[in-house]
């Protein structure tokens, strides 16, 4: 039951929210979030509870004794093992045998109980989990006064299977005193965010997916140079509005709550450089990476090195940084190479870092959006081999189609289409930095929106994020 | 070291060191990270340079946005001391 689903917006959402606010504050509107976000968790595979309950449960017992004085390292140890073990065995070690071909057996070599699908939501609360453990830890935070308010933190349903990853100081006080009432600004702010989001995934994500990046990605043999930068164009922006959009959903949903979360997307493709493209891509995940491996790394190593070798201390951190971010996102040599070649785009960045005011520095905001969506193809691409293809295309290698070629190709529709959305993506604003005017005809405007977007839905594409 | 000398030595490290461009004249609440002109990744570099320059340890929580966005907030951060 995703978000973009008649069931979870006409009925689970309703009843979830709904419920919320009937119930008195306090523990019984926490065992109400806990058990929606359990039933919303089983629409989707109810064999993995007993894993998001384990999950729950040791690393609250770990970051409360820690707090309570116990042996911190070994409990952090304990903590961060419990979420990284099922994701290590689930996400990697289980897909690296089947790729081996490890054990002529029905299942490969591995255990039966590994031989599943994915379990969705994994690298997300796993992540929430860990986080917890290593605030506690480091003392960012309090701990989680009861386990009634810790258990809703990680199963809270907007945010369970896709992020964005929240904090405990970001959620825990929103989850530890609750109003009594859902106030109106909430009110409306969830309603637009969720429309907007709804919309970003079904009047722009899904359209470009099925009419645009499907084919072209699925035919890439004869692309020449036009087609291939088309494609590689519309998944980057298709990637966006699925994610954006879910995020907006989820930040709606949350608010609904009386909870706000944090932003996720921050106009990513209007980024000035390279480097702040990553404070406004998927800022969640990145600023997680930042935080709890960039930072204690790179500081390490210039303490170490007495500041001597900043350049090779920032490569050095950006490859391992980058690296995992890419390996976070799944066990095959196309994402980790995508990951390094955002470490390879860092670094020359750094090095060459040109003046803001020069050419060259005003020349960054159009490369940096060129140089992303080259790299979109590693993301999309099923392997390596079919990515080489694409930017061989891309690079000229196979020719230049005419404009007639292009619109045979693409179709003249798409293709106008698409060139909105690139020059919208540009310039325009997002669910955050618009400012909607608390009108009638802006109330009646987003109905409108709403009722179209709902009506899209009959056969909505998976959200890319929910195989991560 | 007084604040006016704390200020002009972060300010040139920044300048210098962080963005490249020395010449460029970097206002006491021109926004830093928020404004493009160096990316959050680079407050490591910020925290050990402080460390090893005024002798003050900051902590990777506070190495936020939030907190270090200006040249006033930075230079605030370290008059508090560790």
């Amino acid at each position: 039951m995703p978000f973009d689903s008649y069931a979870f917006l006409l009925v689970f959402a309703p009843l979830a929210v709904g419920a919320f606010w009937v119930l008195p504050p306090g523990p019984p509107r926490l065992v109400w979030l806990t058990v929606a976000g359990y039933g919303f968790y089983a629409t989707f595979d109810w064999r993995f509870l007993p894993l998001l309950a384990f999950v729950t449960l040791v690393t609250y017992a770990a970051g409360g004794a820690m707090a309570a004085g116990g042996p911190r390292r070994l409990l952090l140890a304990v903590g961060v093992g419990a979420g990284l073990v099922p994701l290590l065995a689930f996400k990697y070690w289980a897909p690296l045998m089947h790729a081996a071909g490890a054990a002529a057996t029905a299942h490969g070599g591995i255990p039966r109980f590994l031989d599943v699908a994915f379990p969705v939501g994994l690298s997300f609360y796993t992540f929430q989990s860990l986080t917890y453990c290593l605030d506690v830890f480091h003392g960012r935070g309090p701990r989680a006064r009861t386990l009634l308010h810790y258990a809703p933190f990680v199963s809270f349903f907007p945010t369970l299977l896709s992020g964005p990853i929240a904090r405990w100081s970001q959620l825990g006080p929103a989850l530890e005193t609750q109003a009594r009432w859902l106030a109106s600004e909430d009110a409306v702010d969830g309603i637009v965010f969720l429309v907007i989001g709804l919309a970003e995934k079904t009047l722009v994500a899904d359209p470009l997916e099925r009419h645009v990046v499907t084919p072209l990605f699925a035919s890439d043999a004869a692309h020449g140079f036009f087609v291939a930068w088309v494609a590689a164009l519309a998944y980057g922006s298709r990637l966006y509005f699925d994610f954006a959009g879910y995020s907006d959903m989820a930040v709606g949903l949350g608010r609904l709550l009386g909870v706000s979360l944090p932003r996720n997307f921050a106009l990513p493709y209007q980024a000035r450089h390279i480097g702040d493209f990553w404070e406004r891509w998927h800022i969640s995940l990145s600023s997680w990476f930042r935080d709890y491996l960039f930072f204690p790394v790179s500081r390490a190593l210039l303490r170490g090195t007495d500041r001597r070798h900043p350049e090779a201390v920032r490569a050095v951190s950006y490859v391992l940084t980058m690296g995992l971010i890419g390996l976070w996102h799944g066990p095959t040599a196309a994402l980790v190479l995508w990951g390094l070649y955002h470490a390879a785009l860092l670094i020359v960045f750094h090095a060459t870092r040109p003046k803001a005011r020069s050419l060259w520095g005003r020349a960054q905001r159009p490369l940096t959006f060129l140089a992303v969506t080259f790299g979109w193809v590693l993301f999309r691409s099923a392997d390596v081999a079919g990515a080489m293809q694409m930017w061989g295309a891309m690079a000229g290698l196979r020719g230049f189609e005419r404009f007639g070629q292009i619109a045979d190709v693409v179709g003249l529709g798409p293709l106008v289409f698409l060139l909105a959305v690139v020059v919208w993506l540009q310039v325009g604003p997002d669910a955050w930095s618009a400012r909607l005017p608390r009108t009638r005809l802006a109330a009646v405007t987003l109905g409108v929106v709403a009722a179209v977007a709902l009506g899209m839905l009959a056969a909505p594409e998976p959200f890319v994020y929910f195989r991560f | 070291m007084d604040a006016h000398d704390v200020r002009e030595t972060l300010r040139t490290f920044i300048t210098k060191e962080l963005m490249r461009d020395p010449a460029y004249v970097l206002g006491d609440q021109e926004k830093i990270i928020t404004g493009g002109l160096v990316d959050s990744f680079s407050l490591a570099e910020l925290a050990v340079f402080v460390e090893s320059a005024f002798g003050v340890y900051i902590p990777d929580p506070e190495l936020t946005v939030a907190e270090m966005d200006t040249l006033d907030q930075i230079v605030a951060r370290v008059l508090r001391g560790s």
